[in-house]
């Protein structure tokens, strides 16, 4: 039967119908927004949280790094220090007259510090010194004369910034590095922008 | 309007019909448009039908995008002299038959302003504006339909009459 387009358009869309079970569908959708917003809320919430986890990995990793960095460096100049103590080289001057000492070694660039006998506990004379290096750059190491025979030395140098930065200054609080090699107690720190390492006989053979 | 009533729920389902031309996939397109539409700001202050059309009409289009599938429109070869014959659907009487074998054939487009047309009985502006085109494209597409629906209507009735 003809009809006209627009009629039979109307009773073609009208056939058009959602099912109950849709409109239910679709209802409970509209009566219920949050539960479709609130995914889009938490969607921050993991992004934030993968942020903060690859932030905290990496300040971990780094501080990994930079304590092995530090830890690699400290026993570098404690095996160098303790490989020229062993060697025991002879002195370029003998004299345990600090005075003389600080004259002499006039080749460093830095101000030669008088040992702290107190603070490094040594009540043994001073036999003298002679000019060294640590990490490549000129140091001075005293001589000094133990009661048993033995000797114990002391090492002051300088180091570039990136290095001297990993030295423990005790002025800040920071307690002294030590190593115990090669059957020698060896003690790292910093003071004044010199570093100082202090070589003597492990406790068992003094 | 609520959007909970079934009516307005049918009204947005056949207009997502016009554009799938399947019930199954019309039935998808409203769901994650009144997703969407929910997921808006804007839906708290106001229950906007008219914007919510335009969301089922964009997520359609991201849909046949995401599915790579190009839609043709047919070249706008008469648009300069078809200005006069805007209401020429309304003089088109064919059978149900014949409109339900045409419909298949119709382009998206065709379909979209059919449903317009006659559901919601736009004026061809009306159209234009809520399809976002120039009113000559709409004028121009129309004129085909005509043609179309006519050429398919003699077709049959020289068939049926053989």
């Amino acid at each position: 039967m003809n009809k006209p387009l627009r009629q039979l358009t109307k009773e073609k869309f009208d056939n058009i119908k959602l099912s109950s079970k849709q409109t239910q569908a679709l209802q409970q959708l509209v009566y219920a927004p949050h539960s479709t917003k609130a995914p889009k809320k938490m969607l921050w919430l993991p992004r934030v949280a993968a942020v903060l986890i690859c932030f905290i990995t990496a300040v971990a990793v780094y501080h990994v790094y930079q304590t092995e960095q530090r830890d690699q460096l400290l026993h570098a100049i404690a095996i160098e220090a303790a490989v020229n103590h062993i060697k025991s080289k002879p002195l370029d001057l003998n004299s345990s007259s600090w005075q003389q000492i600080s004259t002499f070694f006039n080749q460093l660039d830095f101000q030669a510090q008088p040992p702290d006998a107190k603070a490094l506990n040594i009540m043994q004379p001073l036999l003298g010194g002679r000019y060294c290096s640590i990490q490549g750059v000129t140091a001075l190491q005293l001589r000094f004369k133990m009661d048993s025979g033995a000797t114990s030395t002391l090492y002051q140098g300088t180091l570039p910034p990136e290095k001297m930065q990993w030295i423990p200054d005790p002025g800040l609080g920071q307690a002294k590095a030590h190593h115990d090699l090669k059957g020698l107690s060896i003690s790292l720190w910093q003071n004044q922008g010199l570093v100082f390492v202090f070589i003597e006989p492990s406790s068992f053979y003094k | 309007m609520q959007l909970t009533d079934p009516n307005t729920l049918n009204k947005l389902y056949r207009y997502c019909y016009a554009l799938c031309n399947n019930e199954s996939d019309a039935y998808d397109l409203l769901h994650s448009s009144i997703e969407k539409y929910l997921a808006t700001e804007r839906h708290q202050q106001t229950e906007n039908i008219s914007y919510i059309k335009t969301i089922i009409r964009n997520t359609h289009i991201d849909q046949l995008r995401r599915n790579n599938i190009v839609q043709f429109e047919q070249y706008n070869e008469e648009s300069s002299n078809i200005e006069t014959q805007e209401a020429s659907l309304d003089s088109l009487i064919m059978t149900s038959e014949q409109l339900e074998l045409c419909w298949q054939k119709l382009s998206e487009l065709e379909r979209e302003i059919l449903f317009f047309w006659a559901i919601e009985g736009y004026s061809t502006q009306e159209i234009a504006d809520q399809l976002d085109k120039p009113r000559g494209t709409i004028l121009s597409v129309i004129h085909r339909l005509r043609k179309r629906l006519q050429n398919y209507g003699q077709a049959d009735e020289q068939a049926g009459a053989s």
